[in-house]
């Protein structure tokens, strides 16, 4: 029914429709795929400032000089110092460093997770299925920031916390594209000839029909480090993600949270603030851009 | 339609169960133990440490943690979320306090959210690839990327501290009697940092359900009939498209209390995410077991309302939700 629907719309209604829209089309695609590759340019340019952070960083960014405390921006400190005379610019350099790995090992965590059980839920069916799907359910009903921050605060506040709990918590939206995937991918003739031949469970599941459904699990995954970047500098700016004296773009914001530093220093927080827009904005312009090119049929424009 | 109403309730029962049993490993993960948390702390140091000892027994404390689960269960079915470690005040009552000013904060935040994004949305598919497309596609990204917190921050930084246009924290202005202009003036900043995050998700989803309805068979039939485009667009496929967005709303309700911690906590607003946050700085579990029960709970409850409305709306779900 779906196939006839979507061929009639092609053909017939949409047509009038089309032409008008044909003109923008180019423009659109071309600008968007332009913003996907600046996403891309910004994000490798990040990467390589916290790989190399000794070399990029201008100062050290945990020594301590209380004759150059709290100076605004200038040709010595380019974004400042902070209220011990600490370099704002090579904290944001160093801090990239533990925001984007917890963003990169969070999602791993979530993606294996969510990925596993997406698939036994979906190729499997029956029992196996509700049982997940209600488990599912169950976690997707928790305000995740609500139940990260008491995480956070029974195991203690460290990195690897951060990056598990997250992970912990974020699997349920992969699980359920997963296992849509899978209900979609089992009934195809490429899966019963294989399981024809004798090809047990493990190996259909794994050699035959994920990677089918590894495209919009990689979507997936970047829009989920974007967000997984979000939630560690929203704990760390609760005072519960990563801890000081150690650099995290979120905590340099913590300190704004005193009204002194939010007036009177907006160079200590604002750079920090900025810096996590444009990361998250660029990673979640490349999952774009991912998406149009592998798989168009989930992408904006269907 | 009793046989739809019936299946939803049933698949939400074991969902029910499984938000108290996670809340409370979670919660027991932690040093101290709920049930004894359950006996007022005033009434414990009258009675003294034999009868806690007594009690304690009584309670079944020694017992297997399945069993301590149950009888924890049994103490909040009644209506008790125990005792709160910092003030002894009863847990309940003080989300109870919270969840007023909160409901009004993400009320109004979806409201705004739902005004502005879901026409944008709708019209940005109706002239999918165009400049309007473009652009709000743009924003949205902007906006959802931008950390709340900095959002909140150069909010009070402009508007509160540079400006002095709106109070930067708080519900009412001390001293003042307590007039509705007066709660709307301490509500915009706040709201606007949570409609802001909120806005982009709605615009997105009623963009793509639009794009589904509109390559529908009736759209086209509609088209093919000679009736006008506009009148093909706001009678047929708009109403259609916004009975999918019932249940994004009761999705997105975990994204926005999540939402309202960090806000809250900017603008001290005095509900359950500044409560949350105040609990898990003392470490006051007791407090963080009944913020996470009763906000995951009121989440399933909405979800369920949302699931039950949607099926009054479209029939076909009461019919498909049997065969899933």
């Amino acid at each position: 029914m779906s196939l006839s629907g979507a061929t009639l719309a092609t053909t017939g209604g949409l047509a009038v429709a089309e032409r008008r829209q044909g003109r923008h089309r180019l423009l659109r695609s071309f600008v968007k795929h332009r913003l996907a590759l600046a996403g891309l340019a910004i994000v490798t340019l990040l990467g390589l400032a916290a790989l190399l952070a000794p070399v990029v960083a201008t100062h050290d960014p945990y020594t301590v000089d209380l004759l150059a405390a709290g100076e605004p921006p200038s040709g010595a400190h380019w974004l400042g110092t902070d209220e011990v005379g600490r370099d704002v610019f090579s904290r944001l350099v160093y801090g990239s460093r533990v925001s984007l790995s917890v963003g990169l090992v969070a999602v791993t965590i979530a993606t294996v997770i969510g990925t596993t059980l997406g698939a036994i839920s979906g190729y499997f069916g029956g029992l196996a299925d509700g049982v997940l799907q209600r488990l599912t359910d169950t976690v997707m009903c928790f305000p995740p920031l609500i139940v990260i921050i008491a995480a956070v605060s029974i195991t203690g506040p460290s990195i690897w916390n951060v990056m598990m709990i997250i992970g912990l918590l974020t699997w349920t939206s992969t699980c359920r594209l997963v296992r849509g995937q899978f209900l979609a991918l089992r009934e195809r003739e490429f899966v019963e000839a294989a399981r024809a031949l004798g090809v047990g469970d493990v190996r259909l599941i794994f050699r035959h029909v994920l990677p089918n459904a590894v495209a919009p699990v990689i979507v997936a995954a970047t829009f989920g480090v974007a967000a997984a970047i979000l939630t560690e500098a929203g704990l760390s700016f609760l005072g519960l993600g990563v801890q000081p004296p150690t650099a995290s773009w979120g905590n340099q914001i913590n300190l704004a949270q005193s009204a002194t530093i939010l007036q009177r220093m907006p160079w200590l927080w604002a750079p920090a603030g900025v810096l996590i827009a444009v990361a998250v904005l660029s990673i979640n312009f490349v999952g774009d851009g991912l998406r149009d090119a592998l798989d168009p049929r989930a992408g904006s424009d269907k | 339609m009793s046989q739809f109403v019936l299946r939803r309730v049933l698949i939400a029962v074991p969902v029910l169960i499984g938000v108290t049993l996670l809340a409370y490993l979670l919660v027991n993960l932690a040093p101290g133990d709920p049930v004894t948390a359950m006996i007022d702390p005033a009434t414990r140091a009258e009675l003294g440490q034999e009868w806690v000892e007594q009690r304690r027994e009584q309670l079944g404390l020694n017992d297997p943690p399945l069993v301590r689960y149950l009888l924890w269960l049994q103490q909040v079915a009644q209506g008790n979320l125990g005792y709160s470690l910092v003030g002894g005040q009863p847990v309940a009552e003080q989300i109870g306090a919270r969840i007023g000013p909160t409901a009004l904060l993400m009320g109004t935040a979806l409201l705004l959210g739902g005004v502005i994004g879901i026409p944008l949305g709708i019209l940005s598919a109706i002239r999918q690839h165009s400049i309007l497309d473009y652009l709000t596609t743009v924003a949205g990204f902007l906006t959802v990327s931008t950390p709340s917190f900095f959002l909140g921050l150069s909010l009070v930084y402009l508007f509160a501290i540079r400006w002095r246009a709106f109070p930067s924290s708080g519900m009412r202005t001390l001293g003042e009697p307590e007039t509705a202009t007066d709660l709307a003036h301490h509500m915009i900043l706040p709201v606007t940092v949570l409609a802001l995050a909120h806005t982009p998700l709605l615009m997105r989803y009623a963009r793509s359900t639009m794009l589904e309805v509109l390559r529908q068979d009736y759209v086209t039939t509609a088209r093919a009939k000679g009736l006008r485009e506009r009148i093909v667009m706001i009678g047929h496929a708009f109403r259609n498209a916004l009975i999918p967005l019932i249940t994004v709303v009761g999705l997105s309700l975990p994204e926005l209390l999540s939402g309202a911690v960090i806000t809250e906590t900017i603008f001290q607003w005095p509900g359950m995410g500044m409560l949350a946050v105040r609990a898990v700085n003392a470490r006051d579990y007791p407090l963080i077991l009944g913020t996470i029960l009763v906000t995951a709970t009121l989440v399933l409850l909405s979800n369920l309302a949302a699931d039950l409305l949607y099926g009054v709306a479209d029939p076909r779900i009461r019919v498909s939700a049997r065969r899933r």
